[in-house]
């Protein structure tokens, strides 16, 4: 039932039509130019795409959709191609259509508290749009200088920040997108709360399956008077890992909780991002605090209070602007810092309870000692959402495998204990074997059963999420 | 198909090494003039290294399709300092440049672009002084104008055309030997560079100007020649290992305690001449002790301390980061200290004042399309600030932006910082000898 004509070579003839969409200059299809499309930022699964369009309108992703269908070509949307799980790999050949040049912010509603962007617009670029007027968008991945909002509105992006403002689907009103029929549809609004069916919620998160998002329609926040950073070194994993829940369960709500170990400061510290971190800590604790001028010292003391309390060695308050961006700066940086320490990585963000938070790095820890990879851990302590940074040299064909295994492993002790398996970088093609351990069959049935309400073939970016078999039990059931 | 075979400037298995630190985490995107104005992968660092990897892999052949993006590249390094992992992209790719131009035949076009920028032109000085004077005199008569009305890319050489600030159309020598009234603080040796003096004489007086009155003794050797920039740039390094070569001699015999340009893509060449004379033996040594004795002016002025007795200058100024200071010397804090001890004056920072303008290289003449879309961008965030000067501190960005400022007719000028400096200075001086 599932059937791709064309599946490594396009012919001509859709090229020719693909053209007369955008022009000459604004496709790709040789065939060194697209292997630089073949992954995104992670490099384990690779598959270059037969072609790749740049869309600039909505109606021209509508057109290239159109012609998809019509051939029965599969294809798929891509933006910075900053994705961890191979969402935006074209496992199946096909099209890919970048939309790296629909780019713009479309309108700034200041009174009403909203932003119109189109999809590549990045969030760092609308929050210093933004910062003039007093105002911000709050989801904050690691990789928001760079990755678009059409991204990570499809993986539904956490960020440093979600602790307190939460992800990327709490910020999201409003969408257009391309349904995969070549359908232009809107969903949501500028207003809040519309009845029925959360269809702007169902978008998000669906990494490009159920569609292309061209236009999105987004909550942007005051930004709060004043903010401070608080760094906590510790000698012990555990009692970082303790204090974390002490803080949260005090009644505390910091802006954000970023926790490093020692590997992924040692990374940190070797790289252009380097913030003066220890290299010869067991790990570290980042505290962002926000509020008013006057409460931070005292929000500010309560933790510090607690750190000291869980033996941490050297706890510092920074209160200017600089400091505390620079030592953002720093962790946000920790993934592309990996390269100081190895050639490439697996990262996995199974999401846990924090109280077990103790419990599961000392099981990563014994991983690491197993297979003899090493292990970097930089995380968001305050959701309990894991990072851990498998790393291994993509030159041993073994040593990826096992890195890929090792990172499916700590995923599934995630889902022992009762995490999930991705808490913001998604499924993609990475977890796809672990969903039916994270979700009954009936569930992903439920879920196959709507991205067929949608794409019936199976065109628009195939072999993510759900796994192919539950495709066809629900055709047997029909 | 043939791997790569490097030798010359940098071993194969360091180039490999450099090139798989990158993990491919995207960081550098937006760092990329080229990518942000054209949004192709192969057109970002994340990309062009990929295809290097490539190449290395014997993935893909030295094909046309792989090498345009390695040429399009403006290595401006603006993605070194974006990277989190620290790769040396600049120097990945001056390696892999120099190896392309080896082994692989150009069309003759190409290659006579890339002889004439970065080998002809440097090395006959005179030739481009005279040039420029040409292009002055036309200036006065008023017949430039007539070259943006003609057919692409000749259009393009309005680039070559920055406004004179006065009305002078002749610049004599710079003497070789000039002695500061006051004390001798250090001798200073100077390198004039062969655009800067041929293009714009007057930012070359100005910095030794701001040196005499800093108490520097300026040695301008005779006979030294380009820093080697557009040849090492280009693919051509034996050719820049040859100038290197001759420029460490004769500032040797000048005895200098200091080597200066008042451009900073010099500077950040000279600075790369131990690196590029490393297996050389007889001058690796010299090299190094060379490149110890090269500073930016900046560097100078921020290390040494500087006079301080500016006169007012009632200006609004925004800086823009030259790719050479800020992303090949990792200068950015300096010249604006220097500058906010200026009284009245008023430094406005624009947005992306790191982004490349474009010019850099060839590109200006061989990409002329991405040039102007990098130089819009660039002059729509200095207007932004209402400043009435854009400031840079190397050649291509003062040629490149004041064109545009030029095409646009936009009310606002483009100078060296070191001429702002000059020009306090020279405002101290008038009132104190007024009141003397």
């Amino acid at each position: 039932m599932i059937k791709y004509y064309l599946r490594d070579l396009i012919d001509k003839k859709v090229l020719d039509e693909l053209e007369n969409v955008v022009g000459p200059d604004r496709i790709i299809y040789d065939k060194c130019e697209l292997l630089t499309y073949e992954c995104d930022a992670q490099t384990f699964f690779k598959k270059p795409p037969d072609v790749v369009v740049f869309p600039i309108s909505t109606e021209e992703v509508s057109k290239i959709v159109n012609i998809c269908i019509k051939y029965k070509i599969p294809f798929l949307p891509r933006g910075a191609g900053t994705a961890l799980c191979g969402s935006a790999v074209a496992i199946r050949g096909g099209v890919m259509l970048a939309l790296t040049r629909m780019n713009k912010v479309l309108e700034t509603d200041l009174e009403n508290q909203r932003v119109t962007v189109e999809p590549y617009v990045t969030a760092n670029e609308l929050t210093s749009l933004l910062s003039k007027y007093g105002f911000f968008y709050a989801p904050d991945p690691a990789s928001y200088i760079v990755s678009s909002i059409g991204g990570n509105i499809a993986h539904n992006a956490g960020g440093n920040h979600c602790i307190k403002y939460g992800v990327t689907t709490n910020h999201v009103v409003g969408l257009e997108v391309v349904l995969p029929n070549g359908e232009v549809i809107e969903l949501g609004g500028k207003a809040l709360d519309p009845p029925g069916y959360d269809l702007v919620g169902l978008m998000v998160g669906s990494e490009g399956t159920l569609g292309i998002i061209t236009k999105a329609i987004l909550r942007i926040l005051r930004r709060p008077p004043a903010s401070a950073a608080i760094l906590a070194i510790f000698d012990s994993i555990v009692d970082a890992s303790n204090t974390v829940s002490e803080v949260i369960s005090s009644g505390i709500t910091p802006a954000a909780i970023e926790f490093m170990d020692q590997l992924a400061i040692i990374a940190v510290e070797s790289g252009a991002r380097a913030c003066g971190l220890p290299k010869d800590a067991a790990a570290i604790l980042l505290f962002e605090v926000e509020g008013y001028e006057e409460e931070l010292d005292m929000l500010g003391r309560r933790i510090i209070e607690i750190c000291e309390k869980n033996n941490s060695k050297s706890v510092k308050m920074a209160k200017d602007i600089d400091g505390i961006a620079r030592l953002m700066a720093g962790r946000k940086a920790a993934f592309g810092s990996m390269g100081n320490l190895a050639p490439a990585f697996v990262v996995d963000d199974g999401t846990i309870l924090r109280s077990k938070l103790p419990e599961v790095m000392q099981k990563i820890k014994e991983k690491s000692e197993e297979s003899g990879l090493k292990i970097a851990n930089v995380f968001h302590a305050g959701e309990g959402n894991l990072h851990p940074l498998i790393l291994y040299d993509p030159r041993k064909k073994e040593e990826a495998e096992k890195a890929l295994k090792v990172g499916l492993d700590i995923l599934r002790l995630c889902l022992i204990i009762g995490g999930t398996i991705t808490g913001e970088h998604g499924v993609g093609i990475e977890k796809i074997e672990l969903m039916p351990i994270q979700y009954t069959a009936e569930e992903l049935r439920k879920m196959a059963i709507i991205k067929l309400i949608f794409d019936p073939h199976i065109l628009c970016n195939p072999g993510k999420i759900i796994p192919e078999k539950f495709f066809m039990e629900v055709n047997k059931h029909e | 198909m043939e791997g790569y075979e490097l030798g010359e400037y940098i071993e194969k298995e360091i180039l490999d090494r450099l090139v798989l630190a990158c993990i491919h985490c995207g960081f550098c995107l937006q760092s990329c003039p080229t990518y942000r104005v054209l949004g192709y992968e192969p057109d970002s660092p994340r990309g062009r290294l990929y295809l290097i990897k490539s190449l290395l892999e014997n993935r893909v052949g030295p094909e046309e399709s792989v090498l345009e993006h390695l040429y399009k590249c403006i290595v401006c390094r603006g993605c070194e300092t974006a990277c989190p992992s620290g790769i040396k992209y600049g120097f990945i790719m001056d390696s892999m440049r120099s190896q392309i131009s080896k082994s692989h035949e150009f069309s003759f076009i190409k290659k006579l672009e890339l002889s004439i920028g970065a080998k002809f032109l440097i090395s006959h000085i005179d030739f481009l002084r005279f040039i420029m004077s040409v292009i002055r005199l036309s200036q006065k008569i008023g017949i430039d104008r007539l070259v943006r009305h003609m057919p692409k890319p000749l259009n393009e050489l309005d680039y070559l055309m920055p406004s004179l600030p006065t009305s002078k159309i002749h610049y004599s020598k710079i003497p070789e030997i000039i002695r500061p009234d006051s004390k001798r603080r250090a001798r200073v040796g100077f390198l004039h560079g062969c655009l800067m003096e041929a293009a714009l004489p007057w930012v070359n007086r100005a910095m030794i100007h701001v040196l005499l009155a800093n108490g520097y003794e300026v040695i301008t050797p005779r006979n030294q020649t380009c820093c080697g920039a557009a040849p090492l740039h280009e693919g051509f390094i034996e050719y820049a290992k040859k100038l290197a070569r001759r420029n460490i001699d004769i500032f040797e015999r000048a005895d200098v305690d200091y080597v200066l340009s008042s451009a900073s893509g010099c500077v950040a060449t000279l600075k790369m001449y131990d690196e590029l004379l490393k297996n050389d033996s007889k001058y690796e040594n010299k090299a190094k002790e060379f490149k110890n004795k090269v500073k930016d002016f900046s560097e100078l002025f921020f290390e040494n301390g500087f006079d301080k007795n500016f006169g007012e200058l009632d200006l609004k100024v925004t800086f823009h980061d030259s790719c050479s200071l800020a992303h090949a010397q990792k200068i950015t804090k300096q010249p604006r200290i220097i500058l906010n001890s200026i009284p009245g004056l008023k430094l406005v920072e624009m947005k992306d004042s790191d982004l490349c303008c474009g010019a850099g290289g060839l590109n200006w003449i061989l990409y002329p399309e991405i040039t102007r879309e990098t130089l819009g961008m660039k002059l729509q965030n200095a207007k932004a600030t209402n400043a009435s000067v854009v400031l840079v501190s190397n050649i291509p960005c003062y040629l490149n932006i004041s064109r545009g400022v030029r095409r646009l007719k936009l009310d606002m000028k483009v100078a060296h910082y070191v001429e702002l400096l000059d020009e306090a200075y020279r405002k101290a001086k008038a009132y104190s000898e007024k009141t003397e």
